[in-house]
C-alpha cells in the first residue's frame, strides 16, 4: 500500500507512534532470514577452522608424499588430482589452508589489537595533543603501500606467511585505527556515556561498559572483511615469492607453481585459486552480515 | 481515473473499519483496530491520543505514507464520495498535494537540503501537474508564503532549508500543503518539534491559510491544550481504537469514556471544557498546595550559587555567547526552575553547574565548593552528591546493560558496599520509584517511556546525592505519564529533602513542582523569582508571552 516512490526523506521522517520508542542507537534485532544465513555461514566458517587445526582428519595423503602419478586429474583416490611430482593436491590445499587461515587471522588480530588501542587513545580525546601523535603517526604508515612494508619487514625478518602476517597487520592497523577512532567518537555523544560520567565512572569503565558494547559492531564487520583481504595479501606475497617457499603448500604457493601447468593440467593451480577465493567471498559475506544498517 | 467531485455532503472525508498493521520480526502488530472517524467539512477536527494510540498511523494511513512494513488490511477511506483505497499508488498520487495537502511533524527532515526553498514550492506544482503558467505559479508562491508571515519572500526563495530556523521551515512547509488548494489539510504533530511561541506562529499560519482557502484541516496531535484552543471536534484514539468523538467543548466538557477522562485528568491546564492559562491553573490550585514542597532553610548556604557566569561557545568573531553573566541562588531542599526555549543557554547552564563545561568567567559555587577551580578528582567527589537525570530516556540508559546494571552504575562507580549490599539497594531503589522488583534482569528496551525515567531517576538517587539537576525530565514522556513521573519526584525530594535544579521550557511544569524560577533568553536571565510572583504577576514581556501559551 505504501507509495514507495515518494521523497524518501518523508517516509523516513514520518515513523508511526507506535515505533517511536526507539532510538537509533538501541540494538535492533536483525530479521530472522539474515540471521538464519549468517548462522549457516558461521557453521561453515568454523568448519573451515576445525579442518584448519585438524588437516589429517580428512586427508588420506600426505601433502609431501610423491605417492601419485604426476598430473592425474581428479578422481576417486586424488579428489583433487595430483601436481607436477605427484603429491596429492587435495592434501596440499587442506594443509595449505591451515596457513592461510592462521596467517591470516594473526594479521588480523595484529590490525585488530593495534588499531583500536591507537583508535580508543585518539578517540577519546578528538583533537587533543595524542589525537594529533597518532593521526600523524597513522597518516604515516597508510603512505606507505601494505604490500612495501611487507616487503620490507620480509627482507629484514625473512620469509614465511606468519612474518608477512604481522607485516601486513600493521600496515592494516590504520584502517581500523580510524574506523574505532570514529566508533568511539560517536560513542562519545552517547547520553548514556555522559549520564556514566555524571555518575562517577572511570575512563576506562566507560570504554569496556558503555562504548565498547555498543559499538563494537561495524568493527567486528570490518574485521571479518579484513581476514579475507589479509588471506589475499599474504597469498599474493607467496605467489610473488615473499611469503612461504616451496615445497609449502601455502595457497599462493601452489597457484604460483601450478600456472606454468595450466594448459594441460589446469586443476593444479586453479584449484587453490578457487578454494582461497571462496573462502574470501565467504568472509565477505559474513562481514556483510554483521553489518546492522542495510 | 477520475477527480474527485466537490459534493454537498457534510462530511469530506470518512473512515470506516479501516485496520492497518504493522510487521515486526516476529509478529504482527495492529495499529488500527476498525477506525471509523468522518471529518465534518470547513472545520478543524483534531485526533488525539498518546504515544502508540494509532494517531499518526491514521494521519498515514489516509495520506497513503505508511512506513514499507505498514498494511491497510482492511476499511474504505471514503475521500469526496471516493473510496481512496481501490485507487493504485499511481492513481493516487495525484491526488495527494492536489486535493489533500499534508503537513509533517520534523520539519527538518522534511525538507530536501540540497535544494532552495524555491525550488521545493515550484516542486510542488510540478508534481500535482498544475495548470498555472510558470508566472503565475511565482506570483502565487510569494502570496503563499507572505500569507504565513514571512515578510520579504522574494529572499526565502533563494535560501537553503539550513539557512532558516525550525518555525520558518515549518511554515515553509504550511505554504506548501496549501498551494495546491487542497479540500483538506493533514497536519501531523505539527508543532512537537518547535519552541512554544514558534509553535504558536505555526499554528496561526495554518488558521489564517485554511480560513483563507475554505480548508479543512486534520490535526494530529498529544496536547489537549492545543486541540482544545485550535479544533471544533476532536475524535479520541487508545490503542488503535476510537473511544470518543466529538463536538471539543462537549467531550472536554463531559467526557464520557475513562480514557478521555484520564487524559484530561492528566493536564491541569484544560478544566470543564476551558483551557486555562498557567496563572490561572496554578492559581486555581488549593491555596495549601502552592506551598508545598519543603520550606527553603535560608540558614544553610544555598544549594547552587552562581555569580556572573559567563560561557561562549566557538571563537571571539563567530561563536554564541551561550551563557551571558547570569547569577542565581538556589537555596537547600527547594526546587528552582530555570526556563527557557531552546537556544536559550538553560541546558548549558545546567551543564556548568554539572562540570561537565567549565565558565569562562564568573563563580559557580555547587554545596559550598566552587566548581570552577576544582580538579578532574575532586570533581568526582562532588558527583557523589550531584547528580542528574536527563531529558530522554530513550537516550540516557545503556541499552546494553540491565537494570541492575544500570542503577547499581553509580554504586560500583563509587565502590560503595559490597556486591550483595549494592544488589540490595537496588532492589530499594527499585522498589522507590515504583517498579517490580522483578525488573532487574529486564533491558531498557523492554520498558516504556515513563518506566525509563523512573530507572533514571533510581540511577540518581542510588548515591544519595543531595542537589539532583533535572533536565526537561518529562518532556519526552506523554501527559498521563508525565503527571506521575512529577509526582514521584515530589514524593522523593519530599522524604529525602533534596534540592532539585529543573531545567525546562514549560511553564506549566514549574508551576506544579518549583518554588522558585528564573527565566532565560538569549543567554541572560529576563526575570527571576517566586513562582507564584511569576506566573501570577510576570514583569517581562517575554514572561507573559512565554505564559499566554
Amino acid at each position: 500500500m505504501t507509495d514507495t516512490l515518494l521523497p524518501p526523506r518523508l517516509l523516513d521522517a514520518e515513523l508511526p507512534d507506535i515505533a517511536t520508542g526507539a532510538p537509533l542507537d538501541e540494538p535492533r534485532p536483525r530479521p530472522r532470514r539474515r540471521l538464519k544465513e549468517l548462522h549457516v555461514h558461521l557453521t561453515l566458517f568454523a568448519a573451515l577452522i576445525f579442518i584448519g587445526l585438524f588437516p589429517s582428519l580428512i586427508t588420506r595423503h600426505d601433502p609431501f608424499d610423491l605417492d601419485g602419478r604426476p598430473f592425474t586429474s581428479p578422481n576417486g583416490t586424488y579428489w583433487f588430482g595430483t601436481d607436477e611430482i605427484g603429491r596429492d593436491l587435495f592434501s596440499r590445499v587442506v594443509h595449505g589452508l591451515q596457513i592461510s587461515l592462521f596467517s591470516g587471522a594473526l594479521a588480523v588480530v595484529v590490525a585488530l589489537v593495534l588499531g583500536s588501542i591507537v583508535g580508543i587513545l585518539s578517540g577519546l580525546r578528538p583533537g587533543g595533543w595524542l589525537d594529533r601523535i597518532l593521526g600523524i603517526g597513522t597518516e604515516a604508515v597508510m603512505a606507505v603501500p601494505s604490500v612495501l612494508l611487507a616487503l620490507a619487514v620480509i627482507t629484514t625478518y625473512g620469509r614465511g606467511a606468519y612474518v608477512a602476517a604481522i607485516a601486513i597487520g600493521i600496515g592494516e592497523a590504520t584502517g581500523f585505527a580510524r574506523l574505532v577512532r570514529g566508533v568511539v567518537i560517536q560513542a562519545g555523544t552517547f547520553t548514556f556515556v555522559e549520564a556514566a560520567r555524571t555518575c562517577g565512572a572511570k575512563p576506562w569503565r566507560i570504554v569496556t561498559r558503555h562504548i565498547v558494547p555498543n559499538a563494537y559492531g561495524p568493527v567486528l564487520a570490518y574485521t571479518a572483511l579484513n581476514f579475507g583481504l589479509a588471506m589475499l595479501a599474504i597469498g599474493s606475497l607467496s605467489y610473488l615469492g615473499f611469503g612461504e617457499a616451496p615445497p609449502s603448500p601455502e595457497w599462493g604457493v601452489l597457484i604460483s607453481g601450478g600456472q606454468k601447468y595450466l594448459a594441460h593440467a589446469w586443476w593444479v593451480a586453479i584449484i587453490p585459486g578457487v578454494a582461497l577465493t571462496a573462502v574470501v567471498v565467504l568472509l565477505n559475506r559474513i562481514a556483510y552480515l554483521l553489518q546492522e544498517d542495510h | 481515473m477520475t477527480e474527485p467531485e466537490q459534493s454537498g455532503s457534510p462530511d469530506i472525508l470518512t473512515v470506516s473499519d479501516l485496520s492497518v498493521t504493522y510487521r515486526r520480526e516476529d509478529q504482527i502488530d495492529t495499529a488500527l483496530d476498525e477506525v471509523s472517524i468522518s471529518i465534518p467539512r470547513g472545520e478543524v477536527t483534531a485526533i488525539i491520543g498518546e504515544s502508540g494510540s494509532g494517531k499518526s498511523t491514521l494521519a498515514h494511513a489516509i495520506v497513503r505514507l505508511l512506513p514499507i512494513n505498514g498494511t491497510v488490511t482492511g476499511g474504505v477511506i471514503d475521500f469526496e464520495g471516493e473510496d481512496v483505497l481501490l485507487r493504485s499508488d499511481k492513481a493516487f498520487r495525484p491526488l495527494r498535494g492536489r486535493h489533500i495537502g499534508f503537513v509533517p511533524q520534523d520539519p527538518i527532515a522534511s525538507l530536501n537540503p540540497t535544494k532552495t526553498i524555491g525550488a521545493q514550492l515550484r516542486e510542488a506544482f510540478k508534481l500535482a501537474q498544475s495548470p498555472l503558467p510558470p508566472a503565475a505559479v511565482e506570483e502565487q508562491i510569494l502570496q503563499d508564503l507572505r500569507e504565513v508571515g514571512f515578510d520579504r519572500p522574494e529572499t526565502l526563495l533563494r535560501r537553503y532549508p539550513h539557512e532558516l530556523s525550525g518555525g520558518m521551515r515549518q511554515r515553509v512547509l504550511v505554504a506548501s500543503a496549501f498551494s495546491q488548494r487542497p479540500a483538506l489539510v493533514i497536519a501531523d504533530e505539527p508543532t512537537s518539534a518547535l519552541d512554544v511561541l514558534v509553535g504558536q506562529d505555526v499554528l496561526r499560519s495554518i488558521h489564517q491559510a485554511r480560513t483563507r482557502h475554505h480548508s479543512t484541516v486534520v490535526l494530529i496531535t498529544h496536547d489537549l491544550a492545543l486541540a482544545s484552543r485550535n479544533a471544533d471536534h476532536v475524535i479520541v484514539l487508545e490503542r488503535g481504537r476510537v473511544v470518543e468523538a466529538g463536538c471539543v467543548s462537549e467531550v472536554f466538557a463531559q467526557p464520557r469514556h475513562r480514557y478521555t477522562r484520564a487524559l484530561l485528568a492528566s493536564s491541569a491546564r484544560v478544566v470543564d471544557g476551558r483551557v486555562l492559562t498557567i496563572a490561572e491553573a496554578y492559581a486555581r490550585r488549593a491555596p495549601g498546595d502552592v506551598t508545598s514542597g519543603a520550606v527553603p532553610s535560608a540558614a544553610l548556604d544555598p544549594a547552587i550559587r552562581l555569580a556572573g557566569v559567563r560561557k561562549r561557545f566557538g571563537t571571539a568573531r563567530h561563536g554564541t555567547q551561550a551563557v551571558d553573566g547570569i547569577s542565581l541562588e538556589v537555596p537547600r531542599g527547594s526546587t528552582f526552575a530555570l526556563v527557557g526555549e531552546s537556544g536559550s543557554g538553560k541546558t548549558t547552564t545546567s551543564r556548568i553547574i554539572l562540570g561537565l563545561e567549565r565558565a569562562d568567567a564568573g563563580e559557580v559555587s555547587v554545596l559550598g565548593r566552587d566548581v570552577t577551580s576544582l580538579r578532574r578528582r575532586d570533581l568526582r567527589d562532588l558527583r557523589r552528591r550531584v547528580q542528574v537525570v536527563y531529558q530522554s530516556p530513550f537516550e540516557s540508559l545503556n541499552p546494553r546493560l540491565s537494570l541492575g546494571g544500570i542503577i547499581g552504575e553509580p554504586l560500583e562507580a563509587f565502590g560503595v558496599g559490597d556486591r550483595t549490599a549494592r544488589r540490595r539497594r537496588v532492589a530499594d531503589l527499585l522498589d522507590l520509584v515504583q517498579l517490580p522488583a522483578a525488573y532487574v534482569d529486564r533491558r531498557p528496551r523492554e520498558l516504556s517511556g515513563g518506566q525509563r525515567q523512573r530507572v533514571a531517576i533510581a540511577r540518581a538517587l542510588a548515591i544519595e546525592p543531595e542537589l539532583v539537576v533535572l533536565d526537561e525530565p518529562v518532556s519526552a514522556l506523554d501527559a498521563t505519564i508525565q503527571a506521575q513521573v512529577l509526582d514521584l519526584l515530589g514524593d522523593i525530594q519530599r522524604e529525602f529533602g533534596l534540592t532539585y535544579f529543573l531545567v525546562t521550557h514549560d511553564l506549566a511544569v514549574v508551576a506544579d513542582v518549583a518554588q522558585s524560577v528564573a527565566v532565560m533568553r538569549h543567554g541572560r536571565l529576563v526575570e527571576s523569582g517566586g513562582v507564584a510572583d511569576v506566573v501570577l504577576q510576570p514583569e517581562d514581556d517575554y514572561t507573559r508571552a512565554l505564559l499566554a501559551v
